[in-house]
């Protein structure tokens, strides 16, 4: 194949992955607009299934009013119409093409408005009758409906035998069961002011009533769901909506369509997971997350997804990452379902862990002896069971300092004996898929060596693969399994260029989980090309003061330790992004400083007193402050923001508190 | 669905109304939105969706029912039925312009035209040949798999990627001609 045929196909895929982008944002606009009244819907089914022989009444369409029983003799009725002839949507008309109708003695049918003009079209055209109609081709309706009156009665020699028949057929259907591949268990569970839709119609949801495919689960706002699909359980909030787009034995895929839903995964091999929010897709095999969609003040939407219990891949048309446990993911739509700016990725703040829907969700699956990842903090531990009991450390002692104990998984949450009174005995646990799996190992094992001075050098392999990659990442975490932050434990990790292999630096004291990724922006979102094993480290505490304590900010001993308050930001749409942040109160100090650097050096880490690069000072009362975009300070590229609560104690600037850091990617 | 499963509903639905219900439960909702991406109109949607289904019905009592694809059988039903809307609309003197459209696939064009970031891509796409518009919609826009979009256009799945390949290709042509027209 030619450079040249290559470079063509490679143009006609992009201008594939273009049409297909745009086509499910198209879909999205119009979604709610192509969704089929329900009275239409309740009312075609019944008419349908009425003219099949066995009409007992199929769960939504008995439930639906019949029309009269013979309109035919019933001439004078008022017919209920939007348009002439409607068939089933709004009423009955009387046929009134006798040509189509069958002469003199017209039969009552549903006769469309279209139906007609195709007859009509074909009194004075031929096009219809060249047409082969077991192709599919409409030609005329032919007005069939018949109206068959349930007043059939059957003779009672027959009733035994059909009940023997209906026996041998049950007993081969379940007996069939465990042969056939067959759909896996849905189920509501628990259902508080719910309702289903299927076809259109509409009814109470309730407990034990088994779900399809194409249900759609509608939640009041004082209300409460919860649902087994397969071994999954999806818990709804009130205010909550979804369909179920796909069930079938292996895959799963929820359109959550409004409010908050949480998501326990738990698929058979091979199988996977996926809740599709708008134009994004949320995938997992084996997890918990919790997905919050709702409305914004400008006619958009936002997704705010946390990943509690492992990762889950996130996709759409401007982002494609894998969140790891305990990093949670903005994302803003616009009023027609299109992402709106930059997908904000970041750890869980405290504050949204502190949430009594999450803590109600991690005691369920306490009990249920799930793993519980980041919500194990929410559960009140039993009373023999320390308040680290979560930690995902290695059973034997940490390492010591120097010693490199290497994992290439995370190993498995102990809930504690005491929680796990299992309501469900048959629910398989969660299987949880090591975070190495969501990327391609390349940089092989990581190395770590003390210096003489107590620094610590890292090396590693070098990437070797096809992409060009934008910077080796370095990260870490607790050994608890928390989120992989900055070694330094300032929160945030460092870049370090693409043609070294090495890093060396003070590392906090502590156990810690590390590792090496190569990163690129394949369209302008950080991806993996490959990463490192993790590396087990302990830090020693130092005997002597750390010589990396920066001389200026040392807080006197009188001050308190610097408190920890979230932070957030919210894409205005307009061209401009508003932070705000937790407000600081336990002290007076002298104002917030929200500080942002652009992280490309080692060390990275935004603090005002350590000589950001950009900040703005906002007074102690506000707890928000909004930034233009591409003016000043704030063009296109990559940020690290912090926001700090810094006063003068003593004539010193001292940081009371502050937040983590916030990764922005400016486009 | 699976297409065992559908085979299997359609047979039973011959004399068995949950059957027919399970099918009608996973098609209308596609098959009206289908429909309704072309007519924009949804009093001609309900229409069009309830003649699609009444044709289903129909068919498949019958006992020469080709039981291949019935929902590829059913897109293609709806639209004929659209088709047959749009044409029968145009006998009619528009006022206001409305009906003024050439083919019943424009409506479904321009909003995926619409759904485009690139101007450029967007004028070269309105700009194709019917025959390139109507497989770019149906497959990227409708979403419709291979099976349902041969019997939609009635051939082989091995002329449907040739006809999706030429499509792509007229429009990365139509691209370069629009690249050229503003140089």
């Amino acid at each position: 194949m030619s450079r040249d045929e290559l470079s063509e196909i490679e143009q006609l895929d992009g201008l594939a992955r273009e049409l297909a982008d745009a086509g499910r944002v198209a879909r999205v606009a119009s979604a709610h607009r192509e969704r089929p009244d329900p009275a239409f819907a309740m009312r075609l089914r019944a008419e349908l299934l009425r003219q099949l022989p066995s009409v007992d009444g199929a769960a939504y369409g008995a439930a639906v009013p019949t029309p009269p029983s013979r309109p035919v003799n019933a001439p004078d009725r008022v017919v209920d119409h939007r348009r002439p002839g409607r068939p089933f949507a709004g009423g009955y008309a009387e046929a009134t093409d006798t040509r189509r109708a069958g002469g003199p003695e017209r039969q009552a049918a549903p006769v469309t408005g279209v139906a007609a003009a195709a007859s009509a079209a074909s009194a004075t055209s031929d096009a219809h009758d060249t047409r082969d109609e077991d192709s599919g081709r409409v030609a005329a309706l032919r007005p069939s409906v018949r109206w068959q009156l349930p007043t059939r009665i059957v003779p009672s020699r027959y009733l035994a035998a059909g009940l023997a028949a209906c026996l041998v057929l049950g007993s081969f259907a379940a007996v069939g069961g465990f042969f056939w591949s067959t759909a896996p268990t849905a189920v509501a569970d628990e259902a508080v002011s719910a309702t289903v839709v299927r076809a259109g119609g509409e009814a109470p949801l309730v407990a034990g009533m088994v779900l399809r495919e194409g249900d759609e689960i509608r939640v009041a706002a004082s209300g409460e769901a919860v649902l087994t699909l397969g071994d999954s359980h999806v818990r709804l909030a009130g205010g909550a909506d979804i369909g179920l787009t796909e069930l079938d034995a292996v895959h799963t895929v929820v359109n959550q369509i409004a409010g908050r839903v949480y998501h326990r995964v738990a698929v058979p091999a091979g199988g996977d997971y996926k809740v599709v929010t708008a134009t994004v897709t949320w995938e997992a095999h084996g997890t918990a997350f919790d997905l919050d969609r709702h409305a914004t003040s400008g006619g958009g939407e936002e997704v705010l997804a946390l990943a509690l219990v492992d990762g889950i891949a996130v996709s759409g048309p401007q982002i494609a990452d894998t969140l790891q446990e305990g990093t949670s993911a903005t994302i803003q739509f616009s009023a027609a379902g299109a992402v709106t700016g930059i997908p904000v990725i970041g750890p869980i703040s405290p504050l949204a862990l502190s949430d009594e829907w999450l803590r109600s969700n991690a005691t369920k699956d306490a009990r249920l002896g799930l793993p519980l990842g980041r919500l194990a903090d929410l559960v009140s531990p039993g009373p023999t069971a320390p308040p680290t009991s979560t930690a995902t450390g290695s059973p034997t002692a940490p390492a010591t300092d120097g010693q490199t104990e290497r994992t290439t998984s995370v190993p498995t949450e102990g809930p504690t004996p005491t929680l796990r009174p299992t309501l469900r005995p048959t629910l398989r646990p969660t299987p949880r898929p090591t975070p190495s799996s969501t990327a391609p190992t390349g940089l092989g094992r990581l190395s770590a060596t003390r210096n003489g001075d107590g620094t610590y050098t890292l090396t590693w392999h070098a990437y070797t693969g096809p992409i060009a990659f934008d910077y080796y990442k370095l990260s870490g975490s607790d050994a608890a399994g928390g989120p992989f932050g900055y070694v330094e434990g300032t929160g945030y990790w460092s870049a370090i260029d693409p043609t070294s292999t090495t890093w060396t630096g003070t590392i906090a004291p502590g156990p810690w989980r590390i590792k090496v990724e190569a990163v690129y922006y394949p369209s302008g979102v950080a991806a993996k090309a490959a990463e490192s094993e993790i590396l087990t480290l302990t830090v020693p505490a130092p005997t002597t003061a750390p010589p990396t304590e920066p001389p200026s900010p040392t807080p006197t001993p009188t001050l308190p330790p610097t408190a920890t308050i979230s932070i957030h930001m919210v894409n205005n749409g307009d061209g401009t992004r508003t932070f705000s942040w937790g407000g600081y109160t336990a002290r007076p100090f002298g104002s917030y400083k929200l500080v942002w650097i652009q992280p490309w050096s080692i060390g990275a880490d935004p603090s005002y007193l350590k000589g950001a690069s950009f900040w703005v000072s906002v007074p102690s009362t506000q707890t928000s402050v909004t930034l233009t975009e591409g003016v000043e300070n704030f063009l296109p590229g990559t940020y690290a923001f912090r926001v700090e609560a810094i006063g003068d104690p003593g004539g010193t600037a001292y940081v009371f508190a502050h937040s983590g850091v916030y990764e922005l990617v400016l486009p | 669905m699976a297409a065992d499963r559908e085979q299997s509903l359609v047979v039973r639905a011959r004399d068995d109304c949950d059957a027919f219900g399970e099918l009608y439960d996973f098609y209308l909702p596609r098959i009206y939105g289908f429909i309704f991406r072309r007519v924009q109109d949804r009093d001609a949607a309900e229409d069009l969706t309830s003649m699609t289904f009444q044709r289903a019905l129909e068919n498949v009592r019958r006992t020469d029912f080709r039981n291949d694809s019935f929902g590829g059988w059913l897109y293609r039903v709806a639209s004929n039925a659209v088709v047959d809307h749009v044409r029968e609309d145009r006998r009619f003197v528009s006022i206001d312009g409305l009906n003024d459209r050439e083919e019943p696939g424009d409506l479904s064009l321009d909003a995926l035209g619409a759904a485009l970031d690139r101007d450029q891509l967007r004028r070269a796409l309105l700009s194709l040949a019917t025959n390139h518009r109507e497989v770019l919609v149906l497959r990227y826009y409708d979403d419709l798999d291979s099976v349902e979009m041969c019997a939609i256009l009635g051939c082989s799945r091995e002329t449907l990627a040739v006809r999706i390949h030429r499509s792509l290709r007229a429009l990365r042509h139509a691209i370069a001609k629009e690249s050229a027209d503003v140089a």
